[in-house]
Formats: structure tokens, C-alpha cells, sequence
């Protein structure tokens, strides 16, 4: 019963390039305008998605997580959803939309992976649930039009 | 023309619907594979089905499957929309059936193309 | 033919005034190959132009850069006509009552390479097993060149008009990329070349493709490489222009020849047109 080898992914260059693409070919019509950015020491009102990658032969998943501002992840999911600029995100709107930056993500992470594994459906919180054997495995923080973003990767034992 | 849009995420599902119907769609909506089969069921004259692979009840693999079974679904194109990215994923969709591939995250411009490659675009310009 | 930070930075801050997009920094590449069919045709390099246009106010050029810089047209079997033109009517064509045992293409102004690889998957569909194709696809940009020849692509690339099919049967993963097969990318030959010297080597040849190229010069340079491009054209050889160009009150030694919802050009064969 072997970990997922995530030596492709654990890797911030590499999940910076993901993220690029995704926010770059979903919200910016194809414009690269996600940089490296800097970590915050905490965030405030928090918002977190997730999405864990699975094999059945293997009970050590590798969970993809964003985090952001809820503001920050407010303006994402405006510009996923081509909102206007005062209209209210929903709670439904921002789980299923911020959710589905994770999914995919993580998804193009996954597809990194040697071999083949499963994407759970996204989940969304303030906090993710803790269980106490986590390991960060890489950070990567993001600056996207002003707000930050912290896409981590965290091996679950 | 009518495009069927299937997807567990409604984010995904308006992002895709949104660019099918800027380029002159009709678009209905489902969010998996089951609902789909049952609005192709209850639908006339789709023509394109765009589908994800990940989702609840019956995933986008199955769906496809089941509907190259029916003979009166057998000129709807099915393109898959996914993050499953990795070779032998695409082999098995193609091989399942699926008549195109379109890997997310997708510019709206990538969209148009292949439904530009399947001769699908409502009003092909000309040029 | 290095970019200043001065020219890209010129150039970001004027593309983002009037088309509201964002040219990060590292995309450096991107302006040199999208202005250089511009820079051409002042005969200076892209950061003269550049240099040039900082020194003046030019709103139609400045119009024409902010123009190729948004414009985003790399794709594969780029307006698919061509491509069908290629199965169904030029190779045919070339191939009636004749023993041809090679068949030469030259793709001009190839950029990233998307274009001659994508004539290497058609002709690779439909020419017989007896004739081989070979491949000489040209650009201005060393750069883009080297891109060109490694044969990789991002995701994003490769989800533009690329056929599933095509993607699975010729391209690997190589990490976030997608690669092209060893074979493939053997059959495309890839050389620098200016289109206003003389031909590059590798014909003559039997088809050409040059398209939305023309679009960027005068008339009369335009006839220039038509000539050039001329003498090195078997007889009865065919051109391949963009959707919007053509030959037509420009040089009358081609002939249009409609094929669905396109032309393409045929050079005559000497005997009768």
C-alpha cells in the first residue's frame, strides 16, 4: 500500500503554472495575469475549497487546497461567472464556483500523477476538517488582479 | 441547433453554456449523466452533447456508452469537456465512443475551434 | 534581436489602454512574434520598430500592434479549409497520372509550428504509402523556431483545433506538456528565413503555404515575394493563402480555383492555363 508519488506535483513552479492556466483560459480570456505571490500570516474571514485525489489501493490521498479572502474569493467567483461588479455572490455560487477552480485545479494536477487516481467532488469551508496526520507536501501563493490566493498540497496519511 | 450542456458543476455548466449559445446555440442543461439521458429522451433535434467525465449517479464515460447503444442518437456528437487530462483517459473516451476531447481549464476560442473541426458552428462564417 | 524592457514595457502599457488586456512580464516572446510581421516591413528589427513608434504618435500603427498583440489566432488546422483543400482536391491532383515519390511543402511564416505539423498529420492521413512528404517550414523568429522544433505544447495549445484523435495517436505527455512524436516532428524541417531574400532550399516545391503574410505588405513587395516565391514552385504546383487573401490583381501567373468556401492557387503548368 504505496503513497501516491507526487514528485511532479509537489511543486510550487508547477502548480503555478496550472493555476495560470486555469484563471488564464476560464476567466482572463487566455491572458496570464496570475503571478507568484505572497503568503498572508492568516486570513480573516477564510474561504477554503478542496479536492483530494484517491486510489483505491492507497489510503494516503493527496489533497489540492485554495484558500483565499471570502472578498478575494468573492472576485473570482465574479469573474468566473461574468457577475457584475456589485452583484451579491450567493453561498451557492460561491461553493459551487470557487469549488470548481479547485476541481479543476486539482484535476490538472492529478493528471500529472504516473499513475491514475480519482478526484473527490470539491468541498467548500471556512476551514477543512483537520485530522491530525496532514502533511503540507507544497505552498504556492498567488496574486491574481490584486487579491491573493494559497493553493497547497497536502499529503493525507 | 441544440447542445446538451452536462455537468455536476453549475459553474461549469454556464461557462460552457454561455459560449455555446454566444455562438448561436440552444442550450439545454443536465447535471449528470442519468438527467442527460433522460433530456435526450425528452428533447428533439440536439445535436451536440458536451460532457463532462467526473460526475454523481452516472459519470460521463457511461453516458456516452449508452448512448452510442441507441441507433436514433447515432448523428449526435459527442465531445467530452474534463480535467481528466492523461493519455490513456483519452484513449478510453474515444475508444468508448466520444467523437471529441476538450481538456479544462478551455478559452472559449478553444470551444469554438473544435466546433469549428466537427463542422458544428450554427453559422460557419464565411471568409 | 533582443526585446528592451523599454519597448515591452511600451508595448504592454499600450495594449492595455486600449484592449484592457495584460501582457505579463516573460511574455517577451509573444511581442517579438506578433510585432515582427509588422517590424518586417519597415526592414528593422522589432525593437527598432518599436523604438520607432515611441518616437512618434502613430495611431494606425499603434491600431496595427495593439491588433496582433490581442489577436490569438495559434491554433491547429488553423480555418480547416485549407487542410480539407489538401485531402481532397491538392494532393489528388498532384497525385493524378503521375509517379511521385516525394512531395514537397514549404510552410512559410510557421510561428510555433502548429501549421506544418498540422500539414505533416494530413498528409500523413492521405498520401499513400509510396510517396513521402518533406517538410520545410520557415519563420523570421529564432525564437519561435526553437519552440517549433522541440515539438511541445502546453494544454492550452493543444486544446486549440487539435483533433482528439490526432492528439492521442501522435502526441505523448511530457509532463504539463503534450510532445510530439519523434516521427512526426522528423518530417518538418525547420528553418530561419526572410521571406523578402531568396527561397530557402528544400524545393522546389510542390505546395506552399503562406498565409496571412501577404496582408502586412504593400503591393508591390507583396508581387516581390510572389515572384521569389514563384521561382521555386513546380509548374502545376499549388498556394495556399489566408481566408482573406489572394492573388487576384496581384499576380496573374496563379489561377483561383474555388474548392468549397475557399480558393486556393494553382501556378500554371506552362502549356495552357
Amino acid at each position: 500500500m504505496s503513497a501516491l508519488d507526487t514528485t511532479l506535483i509537489a511543486d510550487p513552479a508547477q502548480i503555478l503554472g496550472v493555476a495560470q492556466d486555469v484563471f488564464a483560459a476560464l476567466i482572463d480570456d487566455g491572458e496570464v495575469l496570475v503571478h507568484e505571490g505572497v503568503a498572508p500570516e492568516s486570513f480573516d474571514v477564510p474561504v477554503t475549497a478542496w479536492v483530494d485525489m484517491l486510489r483505491a489501493d492507497s489510503p494516503h490521498g493527496v489533497r489540492t487546497m485554495v484558500r483565499a479572502e471570502e472578498a478575494d474569493a468573492h472576485l473570482v467567483v465574479r469573474a468566473l461567472l461574468r457577475m457584475e461588479p456589485d452583484e451579491p455572490v450567493g453561498e451557492e455560487d460561491l461553493v459551487d464556483a470557487f469549488g470548481e477552480i479547485a476541481n479543476v485545479v486539482g484535476g490538472n494536477l492529478k493528471s500529472l500523477l504516473p499513475e491514475h487516481a480519482e478526484l473527490t467532488l470539491p468541498t467548500v469551508a471556512a476551514e477543512p476538517p483537520v485530522l491530525g496526520r496532514e502533511m503540507m507536501v507544497a505552498q504556492t501563493p498567488l496574486e491574481w488582479r490584486g487579491s491573493c490566493f494559497v493553493i497547497s498540497l497536502w499529503m493525507l496519511v | 441547433m441544440k447542445a446538451l450542456v452536462i455537468d455536476d458543476s453549475r459553474t461549469m455548466r454556464r461557462i460552457v453554456s454561455s459560449v455555446l449559445r454566444g455562438l448561436g446555440y440552444e442550450v439545454i442543461e443536465a447535471g449528470d449523466g442519468q438527467e442527460a439521458l433522460d433530456a435526450l429522451q425528452a428533447s428533439d433535434g440536439v445535436v451536440l452533447c458536451c460532457i463532462d467525465w467526473n460526475m454523481p449517479v452516472m459519470d460521463g464515460l457511461t453516458f456516452v456508452t449508452k448512448v452510442r447503444e441507441r441507433a436514433e442518437w447515432r448523428d449526435i456528437t459527442l465531445m467530452m469537456v474534463t480535467t481528466e487530462g492523461e493519455h490513456g483517459q483519452i484513449v478510453r473516451a474515444l475508444a468508448a465512443g466520444a467523437h471529441e476531447y476538450l481538456i479544462k481549464p478551455f478559452t472559449p476560442d478553444a470551444l469554438r475551434d473544435k466546433l469549428e473541426l466537427l463542422g458544428l458552428l450554427p453559422v460557419q462564417e464565411v471568409r | 534581436m533582443t526585446l528592451t524592457s523599454e519597448s515591452f514595457s511600451f508595448v504592454a502599457d499600450l495594449v492595455r489602454r486600449r484592449s484592457a488586456i495584460s501582457l505579463a512580464p516573460g511574455k517577451e516572446y509573444l511581442v517579438e512574434s506578433r510585432l515582427l510581421p509588422l517590424a518586417r516591413r519597415t526592414g528593422k528589427s522589432v525593437d527598432q520598430y518599436i523604438a520607432d513608434l515611441r518616437r512618434r504618435t502613430d495611431i494606425d500603427e499603434q491600431e496595427l500592434v495593439v491588433e496582433a498583440m490581442t489577436t490569438n489566432e495559434t491554433s491547429w488546422f488553423r480555418d480547416m479549409q485549407p487542410f480539407t483543400a489538401l485531402t481532397n482536391h491538392i494532393v489528388p491532383s498532384l497525385l493524378e497520372g503521375r509517379v511521385l515519390p516525394t512531395l514537397r511543402i514549404w510552410s512559410a511564416a510557421c510561428s510555433t509550428g502548429q501549421e506544418p505539423y498540422s500539414i505533416a498529420l494530413t498528409l500523413d492521413e492521405c498520401l499513400p504509402p509510396s510517396v513521402r512528404a518533406e517538410i520545410t517550414a520557415t519563420d523570421l523568429s529564432s525564437e519561435v523556431l526553437e519552440k517549433a522544433r522541440s515539438g511541445c505544447y502546453t494544454q492550452l495549445e493543444v486544446n486549440r483545433g487539435l483533433p482528439a484523435k490526432h492528439l492521442v495517436q501522435h502526441f505523448t505527455r511530457a509532463g504539463a506538456q503534450w510532445e510530439i512524436s519523434k516521427e512526426l516532428r522528423s518530417r518538418v524541417r525547420f528553418v530561419k528565413h526572410n521571406l523578402l531574400d531568396a527561397p530557402p532550399t528544400g524545393g522546389p516545391f510542390d505546395i506552399v503555404f503562406l498565409r496571412n503574410v501577404l496582408i502586412y505588405f504593400e503591393l508591390p513587395v507583396k508581387q516581390d515575394i510572389l515572384r521569389r516565391l514563384r521561382s521555386v514552385v513546380r509548374p502545376g504546383g499549388y498556394l495556399v493563402l489566408g481566408a482573406a487573401e489572394t492573388t487576384v490583381g496581384v499576380d496573374d501567373t496563379w489561377q483561383r480555383i474555388q474548392v468549397d468556401r475557399s480558393s486556393i492557387y494553382r501556378l500554371g503548368t506552362g502549356r495552357d492555363s
